[in-house]
């Protein structure tokens, strides 16, 4: 027989064993057969001769057993057996099967709901072809790191550098798209033409760019995400070739790329080289938001990627030192850039919930020992007709791997169920556009090796000490005993106290993370929040030719937005607070000598407002004045500065009237400053109170602001950037915005309005990152004190159980309801202080890790620790008591009588 | 090898032996191996049956169940040609084996 058809005997000997056994049984029977018609034919009697035979034949069970043993199918056959048992087993006894699979899909759900936010943030964020190993290339200064490159530095790390593989560039492009309905402004990217096949990712219809392309005299072209192709063509195919109208120009659809694409959070994409401005973009000295991408060589680390770039970085400081002498070259593993805010968080929520996983671990071993005592006799019967510790192990472990499996199951139910809530609570904004958080094969994998094993730890641990005792120790234990078995006793209170410790860790951790959380929402914004509602215009270059034909639109609205119903003061901003980032830019103070070093330079965050910004958010002004309708284009220069800049640079004096150059000063300038941008001298007319810009937990530092009338403008383009409209309204924020933007296209009606917001909500998502690091933490700890619980409460159950006799003595000696619960929940309490008490200080050294999470209250915070230590201890003595009762319920007649 | 080994190495060489006489049933190889050994081998049923079981998992020997003489089943064994084969193997072998016995067991 060739090899295969023996795998195929061996195989369908497996699975056809009653065929099989029945066949062998004939063989056998027939051999005594034939014996003992030998026997007979020898002279003996039938009697004898049946006698004889059957003694010469021996044991036909043992017979057989050895021909499954040379059949080599014994191990399968002997698990398939121990499964089928198992599985009776657990179906026989439901309270214990559902108690233990509900306890591990707790845990397991848990784990696997961690697990899939770390699978897609921190492994798995992007869709791109081995992103694992994408690089991020980005520009250090003295002062910052991850900082844009200038277009022509691009060009020359990518063509001298020898690392990569390749290169491709992408920067934020915000085009207007009109012809259509309404007009929009859409969220998109211009890359250079390598950029798509960098990131290994084909078009699912279509083509991308072609390197022709990437040129300005190329036809105009764009690429569509899955997105935007579905929103604005339906998905159909019929979108390849047709074209569209971004900023006033024609650009023809040549691809669709598929879904989860979505580098850099953009609508479509087009080529660098067709940018209008790519003649301003070409300087050196302008970092307009370029960041590149490159996959390195196979082989070569991030770590080759840097030093290559810098090399590069250093070469063009010598051949420019006018523009590039600050321009460093850094690299960061793109993967990790992306999670780099969420990573601490993660890392604790999943120690917290292999915490978790360890209590459930700890409660199925104790279930297992307690249920282990019903079936000693069981094990002993077995152990006597010669089963193995190692087979009757065996047992145990196929069924607790049963178990785990069902729980591991019924986990991922619990953790898909959890998805919804979980995908609603994440801060998508503190990570790439591209995670998701999903159930994947990943997920599911990692789930599965987990119940696996939790099923042999608990498995191991509690069938050592069931098969310890040795079979006729067992048989001899009759059912009359006194005192509790020894069977584990010690172990289970042991795993009790380390999960009333483990339960005390994590709640301290939550409470601390809430206290967190409200002293953070408690703190002062510096302005009233109140009902502001806010939407943003962008107006594009090619909209008006001259700036003051912007400002005059710009005023219009305001005019007639003041005059809507319920609007109490309206104002215009380049910057909203909570908003996008404020522009940060270094200031020279001219009232003092110039400081010597680039670091020495004081560095403020700004933004241009209308002279309305503060009475609108109703924000302090302590000195002075602030802008009015005399500071126009043509008035002298004026700014105003914040509290925290009055302490910090003019501490005790009066900073009004002092003069203030915006840029750093002229000897120690980096580069030269744009065209339009030459530093102006700016004089100081007010001193407003302190705002929060981004979070509210952070330091205010020092904040200017210039008035909107005199902002600078670059060439082209008839505005700093966006301007928001923010107004305080009666009624509440969210319902004004339709009003806002229809008054805004009656003034333009192809002018494009964001989608606004009410700043209240802006806040609200700032928290968003601290918000479900409260509450997954919170949801954790209760769990774990939860299941903790219900081991207290098993234990205590199981004791009263073991003890009913010693407790039926005891009433009938005397003793009163009183004296019995304090014997039964003084064992409990016993260690449930003995768990708090480990756990306290288990916690001292733990709540370290968190201590970057915290605001407002310390690591070791005593209220906090004191507080909650009672509220595990109440909640432990409640599960203790709950069973103790039943212990005084215990007729001594009856326990006494029945053996 | 092992003791069990060499013994059941020889059962299995003496089995396939026996059924190159002709097919037969587990019976019958006994009987044939207790005949011409003129009663010295007498093989117990516990041995027997796990070792044409063995070889029928190496594909030595191949099984069908059959009618025996008095019109009852029986499962009948032979020879394939891979057994025949390792039949010639074996019994090289135990020829090489016995009398490098007998060179030691001679020389004193």
């Amino acid at each position: 027989m060739s090899s295969w058809r023996r795998a195929g005997a061996w195989v369908r000997g497996l699975f056809s064993r009653e065929r099989v056994e029945r066949e062998l049984d004939d063989e056998l029977r027939f051999h005594l057969q034939k014996q003992v018609e030998e026997n007979v034919r020898a002279g003996m009697s039938d009697e004898e001769a049946r006698r004889r035979a059957r003694l010469d034949l021996g044991g036909l069970d043992q017979i057989k057993e050895q021909v499954r043993d040379a059949r080599g199918t014994r191990f399968v056959e002997e698990t398939l057996q121990d499964l089928r048992y198992g599985l009776r087993a657990l179906r026989l006894s439901p309270a214990f099967t559902s108690v233990a699979v509900a306890t591990l899909a707790l845990g397991l759900g848990a784990n696997a709901a961690v697990f899939s936010l770390i699978n897609g943030v921190v492994l798995h964020p992007f869709p791109y072809r081995d992103a694992g190993r994408l690089i991020l290339l980005h520009r250090r200064s003295a002062q910052a790191d991850l900082m844009p490159l200038s277009l022509p530095d691009f060009y020359d790390w990518r063509d001298q550098s020898h690392s990569f593989e390749s290169m491709g560039a992408v920067y934020r492009w915000n085009p207007i798209l009109t012809g259509g309905r309404e007009p929009e402004q859409l969220f998109a990217a211009r890359v250079t033409a390598e950029m798509f096949p960098t990131l290994g990712v084909a078009p699912q219809i279509g083509r991308t760019f072609l390197p022709e392309e990437d040129r300005p005299e190329a036809d105009p072209v764009v690429v569509l995400s899955h997105n935007f192709w579905m929103r604005r063509f339906g998905g159909s195919a019929d979108a390849l070739g047709q074209t569209m109208v971004l900023d006033g120009v024609v650009h023809t659809v040549i691809g669709m790329m598929p879904p989860r694409f979505e580098l850099w959070t953009a609508d479509v994409w087009a080529p660098i080289g067709q940018d209008p401005n790519r003649d301003q973009l070409m300087a050196r000295a302008l970092h307009a938001g370029i960041y590149a991408i490159g996959r390195p060589h196979a082989g070569v680390g991030v770590d080759q990627g840097r030093a290559d770039v810098a090399a590069i970085a250093d070469r063009l400081k010598r051949s420019f030192p006018e523009t590039n002498a600050g321009v460093d070259g850094g690299a960061v593993l793109w993967r990790e850039q992306t999670s780099s805010e969420l990573r601490p968080a993660l890392l604790i929520l999943f120690g917290a919930v292999g915490l978790v996983l360890l209590i459930a671990c700890a409660n199925l071993t104790s279930l297992l020992l307690a249920r282990s005592a019903t079936r000693q006799r069981e094990f002993a019967v077995r152990a006597a007709i010669g089963a193995g510790r190692l087979r009757l192990l065996r047992q145990i472990l196929t069924e607790n791997l049963l178990l785990a499996a069902l729980g591991g199951g019924a986990g991922l139910l619990l953790a898909q169920a959890m998805l919804g809530p979980l995908t609603t609570l994440f801060p998508a904004e503190s990570t790439t556009a591209e995670v998701r958080i999903s159930i994947d094969h990943r997920v599911l994998a990692f789930t599965m090796v987990a119940a696996l094993v939790t099923g042999a730890l608990a498995g191991m641990v509690a069938g050592w000490q069931i098969t310890r005792g040795g079979g006729a120790g067992w048989l001899r234990e009759g059912a009359g005993r006194i005192t509790p078995g020894r069977s584990g006793g010690r172990l289970t209170r042991a795993l009790v106290t380390g999960e009333v410790a483990v339960s005390l860790t994590l709640l301290i951790g939550s409470a601390l993370l809430i206290v967190s959380f409200f002293r953070v929402r408690e703190s002062s914004t510096g302005f009233d929040v109140g009902d502001v509602a806010s939407v943003s215009v962008t107006i594009p270059a090619s909209r008006y030719s001259q700036a003051h034909q912007a400002s005059q639109f710009l005023d219009r609205l305001l005019e007639r937005v003041r005059s809507l119903p319920g609007v109490r003061s309206a104002a215009l901003t380049s910057n909203v607070p909570f908003g996008r980032l404020w522009r940060r830019s270094p200031m020279t103070l001219l009232d003092r000598p110039e400081p010597s070093t680039l670091e020495e330079v004081p560095e403020f965050d700004f933004a241009l407002v209308s002279g309305d910004f503060f009475p609108t958010l109703r924000i302090p002004l302590i000195k002075g004045r602030t802008f009015s309708a005399s500071d126009g284009p043509d008035s002298p220069l004026v700014v105003l500065v914040n509290e925290t800049a009055r302490q910090r640079f003019w501490p005790g004096a009066d900073p009004i009237d002092r003069m203030i150059e915006i840029g750093p000063p002229e000897r120690l300038r980096t580069m030269n400053p744009p065209p339009g941008f030459e530093p102006k001298r700016f004089r100081i007319i007010g001193v407003v109170g302190d705002i929060k810009t981004a979070a509210l937990e952070e330091s205010t530092g020092p904040q200017l602001y210039v008035a909107l009338s005199q902002a600078p403008v670059l060439p082209g383009r008839a505005l700093f950037g966006p301007i928001h409209l923010i107004v305080r309204t009666d009624l509440p924020a969210a319902l004004l915005v339709p009003s806002l933007r229809q008054e805004v296209w009656a003034l333009d009606k192809d002018q494009p309005v964001s989608t606004g917001s009410a700043l209240s909500d802006l806040i609200r998502q700032s928290l968003s990152q601290r918000r479900m690091n409260m509450i997954l933490l919170g949801v954790f700890a209760g769990l774990a004190l939860v299941l903790a619980a219900v081991g207290l409460y098993g234990l205590t159950a199981y004791s009263v159980t073991q003890r009913r006799q010693e407790m039926g003595i005891r009433i009938a000696m005397g003793a009163r309801s009183r004296d019995v619960l304090g014997l039964v929940i003084g064992q409990g309490a016993r260690l449930a202080i003995a768990g708090v008490g480990v756990g306290l200080i288990v916690s001292f050294g733990l709540t370290r890790a968190l201590s970057s999470l915290l605001f407002g209250v310390t690591a070791t915070d005593p209220v906090v620790f004191v507080a909650v230590s009672i509220f595990v201890v109440a909640v432990s003595l409640l599960a203790c008591y709950l069973p103790a009762r039943r212990a005084t319920r215990v007729d001594p007649i009856v326990v006494l009588r029945c053996e | 090898m092992k003791k069990t080994d060499l013994l059941q190495g020889t059962l299995d060489l003496l089995i396939l032996k026996t059924l190159a006489l002709g097919p037969m049933h587990g019976f019958a190889v006994a009987q044939r191996i207790r005949q011409i050994s003129c009663e010295v081998l007498r093989v117990q049923q516990g041995s027997l049956y796990p070792a044409l079981h063995r070889l029928e998992g190496r594909g030595w020997i191949s099984a069908e169940w059959g009618d025996s003489e008095n019109n009852r089943r029986a499962k009948y064994y032979r020879l394939t040609r891979a057994g025949r084969k390792q039949l010639g193997v074996g019994t090289t072998h135990w020829e090489r084996f016995a009398s490098a016995i007998g060179r030691i067991l001679e020389s004193t």
